[in-house]
């Protein structure tokens, strides 16, 4: 297990290095003169060109990429806000990833409970109407968008639960689970339809295994069966569409964000665009790139603590 | 030979298998619809969405009674938006914008995906190396991201750059798949014996391979469609979509955010629209799967 997380770990590495340089890539193709939109229009050409010279915006590419990286692994700076004036990215970042990731997972938890609840339900109950609601209800769940049914949230769910439509209030722990609510129920909603699919997939190809039928002979309980016997063996599907409904979940709480007006990172980012703030775009991308390939590595990693063939698997 | 016992060649009983499949059929009718509201819109609506006109905006000088309407008043069967534009109007217009991003943008990431792909599988060493750590890459970015960034370099983004921003963030996953195909395809007999017959490589690869690869891609291209427009949906509803006035339903939703508490069916109808689309594919899609993979069917 050892020497196959290192040999992961290893593998992550040019995969992060490229990332790193697609990202600075896009960012030096942004368009824009960071020094004029930093001073304001009305500044004098030479200061903006001081600006640009004292931060290096007029070395050849290769050194600045060089610099770039220098500063991101030594202490993770992703530059300063050239908007917002004197604001780092970090600390514009910091902040609004606390909201996104406490969504993420407040809806990760919601898409879990759903998604395994409802898979194990209708692979257990295969073929009879709780089978067919659930796929049904899962299939429009795939195809539909997180931000309209953000919408219809607050059009009809907000005003019937008293709860506030839009905003984030993080004054108590209360507030804030109020101003989450909504938002973590659309998104773990709609990821739960492919978590659900999925875990009834598995369970149904392991349902039918001899082993589970050796466990019910021996006169083991129904749920015993199920949870303990089935549910552990189908874990490896369900634990890679889980760990990539975690990157969608980013995705989404991205667009969720901007139905439910919080102040996340998409938010940011999105803002960012449009006022062409280029450090803050491409650093928002990058750390969400970067919680991406560590979550995918911890998905591999679990791949193989729950399946001791992938460890030894040398292709 | 009678007719009943004819061969039949696996493709042939794949379209029978899809063609039994109810749901499949239910996705093929939608997007059989969604496509001629797409190609001929003027056959149900009598004028361009964003222009002027019966339906456009010159109603807005007419009188506020135009405005914000709820649907079943005459002539506007899902009520006017805040503009007074005619929400079914801008709909239909919108059905066109949805289709072809959709298949414009996969088209764009299956050229990538199948050229790479089967470099890579079909060359393999260190090309192959080189090829699956580029897509490793880009599966390390979550995809609307990266297309935000893309879209971020460009001042004004029209279709074509909407095109190329989901062929980059699409490829990836197309590659991969063809790859694979090509690698477990690459040692088989009828490989061997085109290459007795001194075939060459781009010629065996084209000719031979990538046709077995068909299934497969027909799938994934399928989904893809579905996610391409989720995506520029969701892209519009950020704002960094296509510019107004296009009737993109994305944009449709995001721009009549201040009504939807008071002024629902402007945020009812529009993603109505996408979700029923980007279900009839996905159902399409599952469909062929389920058909050229009977072994994937539970």
């Amino acid at each position: 297990m050892v020497s196959y997380t290192l040999r992961r770990l290893l593998e992550a590495i040019p995969v992060i290095l490229l990332v790193t340089l697609i990202v600075f890539l896009l960012n030096a193709a942004i368009p824009g003169d960071p020094g004029r939109t930093r001073l304001g229009q009305r500044a004098d050409p030479a200061s903006v060109d001081a600006y640009n010279e004292a931060r290096g915006y007029n070395d050849p590419l290769p050194v600045q990429y060089g610099r770039y990286l220098w500063r991101l692994f030594t202490d993770f700076d992703l530059g300063e806000s050239d908007v917002k004036a004197g604001k780092s990215v970090n600390e514009i970042l910091e902040e609004a990833f606390g909201v996104t990731i406490r969504l993420a997972i407040f809806s990760m938890f919601i898409a879990l409970v759903v998604g395994i609840g409802a898979g194990i339900l209708s692979a257990v109950r295969s073929r009879t109407w709780i089978d067919y609601c659930s796929m049904l209800v899962a299939i429009m769940g795939v195809s539909m968008p997180v931000f309209w049914l953000g919408i219809l949230m607050i059009i009809y769910v907000a005003p019937v639960l008293g709860l506030p439509r839009t905003g984030f209030d993080d004054t108590d722990a209360y507030t804030m689970f109020r101003s989450l609510i909504l938002p973590a129920a659309a998104l773990g909603l709609l990821s739960s339809a492919t978590i659900a699919r999925l875990c009834r997939s598995a369970m149904l190809d392991v349902l039918t295994q001899d082993y589970i039928r050796t466990a019910r002979s021996k006169g083991l309980g129904e749920a015993v069966v199920v949870l303990k016997h089935a549910l552990k063996n189908a874990a490896i599907p369900i634990v890679t569409v889980v760990g990539n409904s975690f990157g969608y979940l980013l995705v989404g709480a991205v667009l969720t964000e901007t139905v439910f007006a919080l102040p996340g990172l998409g938010r940011e980012v999105v803002e960012a665009i449009k006022q062409r703030d280029r450090e803050l775009i491409t650093g928002g991308i990058l750390l969400m790139s970067f919680v991406f390939v560590g979550v995918n590595l911890l998905v591999d990693l679990s791949y193989a603590w729950f399946d001791p063939r992938v460890r030894d698997d040398r292709n | 030979m009678t007719a009943t016992n004819r061969g039949r060649s696996p493709t042939q009983m794949a379209f029978k298998r899809l063609r039994r499949n109810r749901l499949a059929m239910l996705g093929a009718l939608v997007v059989m619809m969604v496509t001629v509201l797409a190609f001929f819109p003027s056959w149900l609506v009598p004028s361009h969405a964003d222009g002027a006109g019966p339906y456009g905006f010159a109603e807005q000088f007419r009188g506020a009674h135009e405005y914000q309407q709820p649907p079943g008043i005459p002539g506007h069967p899902l009520g006017t938006d805040e503009l007074g534009r005619d929400v079914w109007t801008r709909i239909v217009y919108g059905a066109g914008i949805s289709l072809r991003i959709g298949l414009v943008g996969t088209l764009v990431a299956l050229c990538i995906g199948l050229v790479l792909g089967s470099i890579a599988g079909f060359r393999g060493g260190r090309i192959d190396t080189l090829i699956s750590r580029l897509t490793d890459t880009f599966f390390a970015f979550p995809s609307l991201l990266l297309m935000i960034g893309i879209l971020a370099v460009f001042e004004k983004p029209n279709e074509i750059v909407i095109f190329a921003a989901l062929g980059v963030v699409g490829w990836p996953g197309v590659a991969r798949i063809v790859r694979g195909q090509v690698i477990s395809l690459r040692g088989s007999e009828f490989v061997l014996g085109a290459r007795a017959l001194g075939q060459s490589d781009t010629r065996i690869l084209i000719g031979h391979v990538l046709p077995n690869c068909l299934g497969p891609v027909v799938v994934v291209s399928t989904l893809m469609i579905a996610g391409n427009i989720l995506a520029e949906a969701g892209l519009s509803f950020l704002g960094i979509g296509l510019p107004p006035p296009a009737p993109s339903w994305g944009r449709m939703l995001v721009d009549s955010k201040e009504y939807w508490v008071d002024m629902p069916w402007m945020g009812i109808f529009p993603g109505l629209s996408i979700m029923i689309t980007v279900l009839g594919f996905n159902l399409l899609g599952d469909g062929l799967r389920d058909a050229f993979d009977p072994k994937m069917k539970d």
